[in-house]
């Protein structure tokens, strides 16, 4: 008995089609991505609608069994831990959104205006209500409470930023040449990572080796 | 991240397991599996074969590495060498902890085979201090660790990356200001990149 | 030191913290700064241990009031001290928050030898982060560390609970036995590596 469709179309615009295999690979890795990286990344929505259809669609097929049947438990099991990784990755993405509010909001608008936004449009309105009660909160708590020359709220001041220069561990997926390691001294670095091989180093110069998916964060 | 979670990833690895029933294909999401027959050899992910195992519907066939000479191999070899060996397979910890814990009876000489791979981790683990360390005196802005499975390197967070973060961040304000006034002496450390501690 | 500003706790406590200064005016009224004088007018020419924050914002004045002195850890003979085995002094005593302190003071350092005393020192220091993480005298091995140090090692020593814990959790039923003979196999692995 064959509970999923075996290719699933990834969306109705969308001429590619993707295993169910394949997407969950790919969510799995942006989930580890997600989790290890500084700043909030560009999400992958498709994915996670491409999932939760299709574990809609095992759930009502494995209602269909009996309830002792081992299948039913096994494909059971399957979905929890796939419903685990979905909900930390979004879990994860709130996190980042509710510490780092400012900032990304300030550079999410001009994403939204290229197309290149990083936020879904459900995490934008989250990110969006979450500055306005925190503001509305700080403004009825403290600022209306002050002198009038210390009443606004300089949302600027209250920015959380991302530490793009933290230290990450990751494994090259591919080999890429020629990653500049910036060298307060002035003497910056050339490194090669090649395929397969694993570093720790600076976030900021491989931040676009981790969106493309040329490295992995570990 | 936590340790339970590294297990998690490990756990898609894919093992053999001897089922005592029969089945048909199983199409799961994370790709398709069997026919089930029992007393024949199949693949499956980890966390299924665990479940089976707790079920009593199958027996584990240790990975190939999981054997008293391939381990004394890779034992000896840790030891001698300056740098991390390849492990069998990136989650060769989860594998063992998970295969040994639950199903110890279907691993020959499961209780030498425990000691040896906590052998094997204790040397790393041994080995990882002394390179984090070699790291941070040597430059502390970058390395390269071949080799390290991941529940290994995560065993080096927060610690060394924090570390190294806030070296870096020393290096910035102190050295920052004291360019200020005339050019003076600043960077006989230069923050290097040059660190191979595999 | 990382969320260093001014609504930033650590730091307000890190800039509390006295350095020495030499006041260079007549200051009247302010005898009250040096505990030692009797009269009301501080002298031109008096030493005196101020807060960080207070001698800043002295010495920033044009001319300025006072002079900046080292205070005495980033010295000379504390920096031939700590550039030689900088493991062996007990910041905890001796300067609790000695890098984010330091970060403030090398721009008062004329020769810029205390940046280099600073970095040099973590780099020496940080096999203490690794051992305290380990050790199981955790007390005694986190005591002499400074306030950030004793942060990174607490980290690291959850870290370390949580893999052993890992370890050990859904073991069979040898646990016991393996455990001691475990034990012993280790210290044997570590001794090996040395």
């Amino acid at each position: 008995m064959d509970l999923t469709d075996d290719n699933i179309a990834l969306s109705e615009d969308e001429e590619e089609e993707i295993t169910a295999e394949v997407v969950l690979k790919t969510l799995q890795s942006a989930w580890q991505n997600e989790r290890l990286a500084p700043e909030i990344l560009p999400h992958r929505n498709d994915m996670v609608e491409c999932m939760l259809g299709q574990i809609q669609h095992m759930e009502r097929n494995i209602n269909k069994l009996p309830k002792t049947d081992l299948r039913a438990t096994i494909h059971k099991m399957e979905l929890s831990r796939i419903k685990f990784i979905i909900c930390n990755y979004l879990k994860t993405r709130l996190s980042k959104i509710e510490k780092y509010c400012i900032p990304i909001l300030n550079e999410e608008r001009q994403r939204v205006e290229s197309g290149t936004n990083f936020l879904t449009p459900m995490e934008y309105k989250y990110a969006q209500e979450y500055l306005l009660n925190m503001e509305n909160h700080m403004k009825t708590v403290v600022l209306d409470k002050m002198p009038g020359n210390m009443q606004m709220f300089e949302s600027n001041k209250m920015a959380e930023h991302p530490n793009m220069q933290s230290h990450v561990f990751l494994k090259a997926n591919e080999t890429i040449n020629g990653v500049v390691l910036e060298d307060l001294a002035g003497e910056d670095e050339e490194i090669d990572l090649e395929e397969g091989s694993q570093h720790i180093l600076q976030y900021k110069p491989i931040a676009d080796l981790v969106k493309n998916g040329k490295v992995q964060l570990i | 991240m936590d340790p339970y979670e590294v297990e998690f990833i490990g756990e898609n690895r894919i093992i053999s397991v001897i089922p005592n029933f029969s089945y048909d294909k199983i199409y799961l999401i994370c790709g398709e599996f069997g026919p089930f027959r029992a007393g024949l050899p199949i693949n499956v992910p980890l966390w299924l074969a665990m479940m089976l195992k707790q079920k009593q519907k199958c027996r584990i066939v240790p990975p190939d590495w999981m054997e008293l000479d391939t381990l004394e191999n890779i034992k000896e070899e840790e030891k001698r060498s300056r740098f991390f060996t390849k492990m069998p397979n990136e989650h060769y910890m989860v594998e063992a902890k998970l295969i040994l814990g639950a199903a110890s009876e279907d691993v020959p000489n499961a209780a030498e085979i425990k000691t040896i791979i906590k052998d094997i981790w204790d040397i790393r683990m041994s080995k990882l201090r002394t390179s984090m360390d070699a790291l941070m005196k040597s430059g502390g802005g970058y390395g390269r660790l071949d080799h390290l499975t991941m529940m290994e390197i995560n065993s080096a967070k927060p610690l060394l990356p924090s570390a190294m973060d806030y070296l870096l961040q020393i290096q910035k304000k102190a050295q920052q200001r004291v360019q200020q006034p005339s050019a003076l002496n600043t960077s006989t450390f230069s923050q290097s990149g040059s660190s191979q501690n595999t | 030191m990382e969320n260093s500003g001014y609504l930033s706790i650590s730091d307000i406590l890190v800039t509390n913290e006295k350095i020495p200064c030499k006041f260079l005016h007549d200051l009247p009224k302010m005898g009250f700064l040096d505990p030692s004088a009797s009269e009301d007018d501080l002298k031109a020419g008096t030493n005196v241990e101020i807060p960080l924050w207070l001698a800043e914002s002295l010495h920033s004045r044009r001319p300025p009031l006072v002079a900046v002195d080292l205070p005495k850890i980033y010295k000379d003979s504390y920096r031939e001290i700590l550039n030689a085995d900088a493991c062996t002094v007990d910041m905890h005593k001796l300067s609790q928050y000695f890098y984010e302190f330091g970060c403030y003071i090398a721009k008062h350092d004329i020769k810029g030898e205390v940046s280099n005393t600073l970095i040099n020192t973590f780099r020496q220091r940080f096999r203490m982060l690794l051992s305290a993480s380990v050790s199981t005298d955790s007390v005694g091995a986190i005591q002499p560390l400074s306030v950030s140090e004793r942060l990174q090692a607490a980290a690291a020593a959850n870290t370390e609970k949580a893999l052993s814990e890992w370890l050990q959790r859904g073991d069979s039923i040898l646990t016991t036995a393996n455990m001691v003979a475990n034990h012993r196999k280790r210290k044997r692995a570590e001794m090996e590596m040395h």
